[in-house]
């Protein structure tokens, strides 16, 4: 295994009805550089959705949460940098 | 096995290969125990509804160990060897409601599971973080008048 691994990977197909579901994950896998441990992420990311008739769709999945508190970081970060800005202009 | 090999004592260095090599495959198993599988909890069917909940999933791990030894003063060095080797770790693996997937008849709807918690958490510490810079802000040009 080597140290950064990332990738999509798709889960064990669930067959309900008609439809057929495969969930799909991303992973993202690190291994210390100097040894000794490591983490792993996953996080869902969409379904395909395959009917008897139609084509697979895909479905996102959306992490509401995440978004929101990564909004409020990037707000934040937008208001350092601009007061620091005018701080330097004024 | 003769006397003179059970007499020997058993250098550090090899311990700490088996002990490195066992931390390894005790790792190994950890990461991939985090997988599609773990992500996606089993489908609940209730009614005419088939429920299969999202989760995000991270799992952290980390081990150390070391190894020591030497040979005490005097004539009979070899007699005096010792050596010892320790380790210790740990893993924590985190676990958060994402999605739920909702499979009928009629086709197939995502629902977030929102964290109001977390969000408002988020909100205020960016609002008083902002309120705190803008003040300082203003201090600083009242002082500068």
């Amino acid at each position: 295994m080597s140290w950064f691994q990332a990738g999509i990977r798709s889960g064990t197909l669930i067959e309900v009805g008609r439809q057929q579901v495969t969930p799909r994950a991303l992973v993202i896998a690190v291994r210390w550089p100097w040894g000794g441990g490591g983490f792993v992420f996953n996080q869902p990311i969409a379904i395909s959705v395959q009917t008897d008739n139609g084509p697979a769709r895909t479905r996102p999945i959306l992490d509401v949460t995440l978004l929101a508190q990564l909004s409020f970081l990037w707000a934040l970060i937008a208001t350092s940098i601009a007061i620091s800005w005018r701080r330097k202009h004024d | 096995m003769t006397e003179e090999t059970s007499k020997t004592p058993v250098m550090p260095y090899t311990e700490g290969v088996e002990v490195h090599d066992k931390a390894e495959v005790v790792m190994n198993n950890f990461l991939s125990a985090a997988n599609v599988e773990a992500v996606y909890g089993k489908p609940v069917q209730s009614e005419n509804f088939t429920i299969i909940p999202a989760a995000e999933v991270l799992s952290v791990t980390g081990f150390g160990f070391g190894t020591g030894g030497g040979a005490g003063p005097g004539e009979q060095q070899e007699q005096n060897m010792g050596g010892g080797s320790g380790g210790g770790g740990g893993g924590r693996v985190l676990s958060r409601p994402v999605a739920v997937v909702v499979i009928s008849a009629d086709g197939v709807e995502i629902k977030p599971v929102v964290d109001i918690t977390k969000i408002v958490l988020g909100a205020l510490t960016a609002f008083g973080f902002m309120l705190t810079m803008r003040r300082r802000m203003r201090r600083g040009r009242i002082k500068e008048a």
